[in-house]
């Protein structure tokens, strides 16, 4: 095993690094100078349209070799780990694999339109028009450059130009709050808030619509790999780290907030999109569950033992993978005496649920309805989750929670192995500050019964993140759960459960 | 000359093992469909739910003509033993009907036809079904587990699993008999007293149907095409007849409901006859002069099939297409008319895809994730109207048909009510004159063959598995003629011959649904349990088209044209 310390060093020292550096020279300047900083001009002020500057730009100081100084506080290296082990580097590039250019010939577009087509770029690499770029990419050329870099910097953090010069070359720059280095001001994105990190990640790999990011059903037929069910902490674990270390519990946090968020955005795909966009009819079969139609007829049938929600049987479905992890979310807020009542959110959710069966595609006003009212109260809720790590004890508690939702949930493929990926993020988190408890009977079962649900699921092992990167032409890319069976995982579900009680 | 005939009755023998195959592929394949209900096994008896005579003053429905089975199932008139003279036949068909036993009755003419395998018929067990866990779950499910009445006495079921009326207007006992006599015969009422004095007799053999009412001329293959179709395809009902709608729709199978498969050449063959289906054996007087049994009438009985259940299935698109937004009894879109399998699949992240290739393949005919309309009940209809036998058909009845499948061509939540039901209604038309011109055409030899050598096709390529299914059932019907006919010569099967047979039961082997699941290297307590598939898992298309089809096809061609060539 490497060494934990290491890994550790290694996380911390990478997120921040621009901080550090930033911090550093801004000491240095404040010393040096009398001038007045662009943060106090900027305070109170709107900040211009950002604009992208390419990762090239970013390569000129974060491109120190792979651990080049894992000890240090900045290590500077996150563009080295982008560039040579993660997938987003490669995912301008999947557009011209042999999948993409089959999707071409399907959808009747041009050879080579998929690298140029919005529709796949808003996911694929980041929007660089001559609108939105920056000084540094003032040509064509550069444009292109940047456009091929797949999933680059800016896709996440920000487009950089209202903060690239900030936040190295400008004092106080440490000082001010995520909330002041993102909102109006520099529109650098706050990563550290599991909010705005899980949706960010949602909006590619669930789909925002009003932002153009949608994969249509005809994508699909097409040839476009199937999204799988999402769960955060498990998509990052998958990444190879370019940021520290997070804090103790923050995975049982992020696993929490992204319940409810996972939720929220997939409501979202309900509502129309604005006119702006004209990514997808609103009645897409790809904003509905995907496994409520694409299933084997087979006897017995587990589509009809898990019954419709009070539904009509035989209409496409919204989707449900989402809904066991906000109950969990719920259940714990509701546990810790919070103010929020989670019971407005169900009264929405099951009105949706009726609106969207009572005909084929929903009753489109009163889905609309019960979908804004839904959104309504998960904004609320989200709001009002509390920001600090958690501890131990809610740990165990989302466990359970988890554990309990799934085991009453109707369980399928997508779902069990979204709950496996919760539960081993939050296991871990238990796991990483009682190391010393593990041995007492209860953790080390659980620990097993989770490994066993891995095992059912056929959970990916996480990757060396010291790995190259794959080559973006993959055959076959996930397990689709044709033999997996929900009564063997439910009955693992219960066993953690019952194992919380015995105690 | 005793040795003559002792050849001939070898080749009979054999003629007879022969034909057997054709309709047991036929009947085989309809297995995923079919067998589910007499999988149920012995139905116990709802003690919960007791029996409900009429209420009193309640009107019954169309002053209800029906009498029972009891009325028909005398010793003495149609329950007596089991024959094996065809001439006495008539006196057992209620004694077939209601066998709890699948029958083999090799010595029985009537059911030689099938004399390989046991059958039985399901329809005295319709009713009973309804009592089994599966019916109450779909209940269930429809209802969304909230109130409502049993399965035997909910209108969407009693609709097709007995007469076709309100049951709280129809006594009890006639309910339980299911799809007894009078549901194919007509309403008895008025023919039962009279139906046994001579003139009836005379009438009945010499087809003058008019003079008895109600009663159905169920030797004729269109009324009788058309009265399965009424159930097994489904129909719009008749508010003025107090008739039911039959509609097995989307929202009923996905509650439980077997999808509907009919195919009419292939559902008679898995019935046990109960009538006369003898054809004369070469040199043998007919049984009844100026009629044809079902053995005669393998091609004809296709065709009249095929075109019949488009036609029902047209008119029940016009009547589903006919709902407003706001009547949940008729959803819209109607997910059970396109091909159950587009959607129902496992999804896999695959590259390459059969599917999409085939969609490659295909590209221009349909547009890409819409759904598939129409793939069990027309692809056969259009190759009979394309036929070279009947080459104009083709002008006169596809245009209809090729309207409508384009604006079925839609996604989803596009497919517009008004329009489809418009061209819905058009080609339920065509489909009706067509009915009308094909049902006195007689097929043969000659015909026969040209028709086969249509079907093989080598350009055919199924994109689905309906489409597969249909052609492997028409080649069997079509077989099945071609076999009949060279018995009549007194032909012994050529070694080409036997070798079609075989690679006709390697298709239907092959489109068989998977009853194991698939491969899997894990213990088997932890993956999932035994089950039936209703889909064709992993159905490969280009393998079916190239590894079962071609060969079949090559050898039907080389038999033929060799023999066009003398």
């Amino acid at each position: 095993m490497k060494p934990r310390t290491l890994r550790i060093k290694q996380y911390a020292a990478a997120l921040v690094a621009a901080t550090a550096l930033g911090a550093a020279i801004g000491l240095a300047e404040r010393a040096l100078s009398a001038d007045a900083s662009p943060i106090a001009e900027r305070r109170g002020g709107e900040m211009p349209e950002p604009k992208y500057m390419g990762s090239e730009s970013c390569k000129l100081c974060h491109s120190k070799p792979d651990n080049a100084s894992p000890g240090a506080l900045a290590t500077l290296d996150e563009f080295t780990t982008w560039d040579g082990h993660d997938k987003h580097r490669a995912a301008f590039d999947a557009l011209s694999c042999p999948r993409a250019v089959q999707m071409e010939r399907l959808l009747g577009w041009k050879p080579g339109e998929a690298a140029m087509n919005r529709q796949c770029l808003a996911c694929h690499a980041i929007d660089v028009t001559k609108d939105s770029a920056g000084d540094t990419l003032h040509d064509e050329a550069s444009r292109h450059e940047a456009v091929a870099k797949g999933v680059s910097c800016e896709a996440c953090h920000g487009a950089a130009s209202n903060w690239i010069d900030p936040h190295w070359k400008i004092g106080g720059w440490r000082k001010l709050t995520p909330d002041d280095k993102s909102a109006k001001k520099y529109g650098l994105t706050n990563l550290h808030d599991p909010v705005r990190r899980t949706e960010l990640c949602l909006s590619c790999h669930l789909g925002d619509i009003a932002a153009g990011k949608f994969v249509t059903h005809d994508m699909f037929a097409a040839g476009h790999p199937p999204l799988p069910a999402f769960e955060v902490e498990t998509f990052l674990e998958q990444m190879p780290p370019h940021w520290r270390k997070m804090p103790p519990h923050s995975r049982t946090r992020s696993v929490a907030v992204e319940g409810l968020v996972a939720l929220r955005a997939s409501i979202q795909m309900l509502l129309p999109p604005p006119e702006a966009h004209d990514a997808a009819a609103p009645a897409d079969f790809a904003i509905y569950d995907c496994t409520a139609c694409h299933h084997e007829l087979q006897r017995p049938s587990p589509r009809q033992e898990r019954g419709y929600f009070g539904g009509t049987p035989g209409r496409p479905a919204l989707r449900f993978w989402d809904t066991p992890l906000a109950t969990a979310a719920l259940a714990l807020q509701a546990a810790q005496g919070d103010k929020i009542a989670p019971s407005p959110i169900y009264a929405a959710m099951a009105r949706l649920q009726t609106a969207a069966g009572t005909r084929p595609f929903g009753d489109e006003q009163a889905v609309r309805t019960a979908a804004r009212e839904a959104i309504d109260q998960l904004n609320k809720a989200i709001s009002d989750l509390p920001n600090a790590p958690t501890d131990r004890k809610e740990s165990r508690n989302l466990i359970e929670r988890l554990c309990r939702a799934g085991a009453e949930a109707p369980l399928d493929y997508e779902l069990a192995w979204q709950l496996t990926g919760a539960l081993r993020a939050v296991a871990s988190d238990w796991e990483h500050v009682n190391a010393g408890e593990l041995h007492a009977p209860v953790e080390s079962k659980m620990k097993a019964s989770i490994e066993e649900l891995s095992r059912l699921v056929d959970f990916p092992a996480a990757p060396d993140p010291a790995a190259d990167r794959p080559t973006p032409c993959h055959g076959t890319l996930w397990s689709n759960g044709t033999d997996f069976n929900p009564e063997g995982f439910r009955k693992k579900l219960e066993e953690i459960v019952a194992g919380f009680r015995d105690r | 000359m005793p040795n003559d005939t002792r050849r001939k009755k070898r080749i009979f023998r054999r003629m007879r093992q022969f034909a057997a195959f054709g309709i047991a592929t036929a009947l085989m394949i309809l297995v995923g469909g079919f067998h589910r209900i007499a999988a149920v096994g012995p139905t116990g008896q709802d003690t919960t739910t007791q029996p409900t005579e009429i209420p009193p003053g309640k009107p019954v429905a169309n002053d209800l003509k029906y009498v029972g089975v009891g009325g028909c199932s005398a010793a003495a008139c149609h329950g007596g033993p089991i024959t094996s003279n065809p001439a006495r036949l008539w006196n057992c068909s209620y004694t077939i009907w209601a066998s709890q036993e699948p029958l083999a009755l090799p010595e029985n003419r009537a059911l030689r036809a099938a004399d390989h395998a046991p059958l039985l018929d399901k329809h005295n067990r319709a009713y009973a079904v309804l009592f089994d866990d599966r019916s109450k779950q779909i209940v269930k499910l429809l209802n969304h587990g909230g109130d409502g009445p049993p399965p035997h006495r909910d209108e969407r079921c009693i609709a097709c699993h007995s007469v076709p009326h309100d049951p709280a207007t129809v006594p009890t006992s006639i309910l339980a008999d299911g799809v007894g006599c009078e549901l194919c015969h007509g309403p008895a009422k008025n023919w039962l007293a009279k139906h046994t004095e001579n003139d009836w007799v005379n009438a009945y053999h010499s087809g003058k149907y008019d003079l008895l009412k109600d009663m159905a001329d169920t030797r004729n293959l269109l009324t009788r095409a058309q009265m399965c179709a009424g159930c097994h395809v489904g129909s719009p009902g008749d508010k003025e007849k107090d008739q039911l709608v039959r509609d097995v729709n989307h929202d009923l199978i996905a509650a439980g409901h077997p999808r509907l498969d009919f195919e009419f050449h292939a559902y008679l063959a898995l019935m046990p006859k109960h009538w006369e289906d003898s054809a004369p054996s070469p040199g043998e007087a007919p049984i009844r002069a100026g009629f044809k049994t079902d053995r005669e009438t393998h091609a004809e009985a296709w065709a009249i099939g095929q075109v019949v259940a488009a036609e029902a299935a047209l008119r029940l698109l016009v009547h589903r297409a006919g709902g407003d937004e706001k009547n949940s009894k008729r959803p819209w879109p109607e997910f059970s008319e396109f091909d159950c399998y587009a959607c129902h699949h496992q999804l896999d992240s695959k590259f390459p895809s059969a599917r999409q290739q085939s969609a490659e393949q295909r590209a221009g005919e349909r547009r890409l994730g819409s759904l598939p309309w129409g793939t069990w009940y027309f692809p056969e209809v259009q190759l009979l109207i394309e036929s070279e036998p009947f080459g104009k058909w083709y002008e006169e009845y596809g245009p209809a048909l090729a309207e409508l499948k384009k604006q079925m061509d839609k996604p989803g939540a596009a497919l517009e009510r008004k329009t489809i039901q418009e061209s819905a209604a058009k080609a339920a038309g065509a489909m009706h004159r067509l009915a009308e011109e094909i049902k006195d055409k007689t097929f043969d030899a000659k015909t026969v063959d040209r028709m086969l050598l249509r079907a093989a096709d080598e350009r055919f390529a199924p994109s689905d598995w309906d489409e597969a299914a249909q052609r492997l059932l028409t080649l069997a019907a079509l077989w099945d003629a071609r076999q009949f006919f060279q018995s009549q010569a007194g032909a012994a099967p050529s070694e080409d011959e036997e070798a079609i047979s075989e690679a006709l039961k390697r298709i239907r082997e092959k489109l068989q649904f998977r009853s194991a699941p698939p491969q899997s290297a894990e213990p088997a307590e932890s993956r999932q349990p035994h089950v039936d598939y209703d889909s064709p898992v992993r159905f490969d298309p280009e393998a079916v088209r190239t590894e079962l089809f071609q060969p079949a096809f090559a050898r039907i061609h080389k038999l033929l044209s060799a023999k066009e060539a003398k």
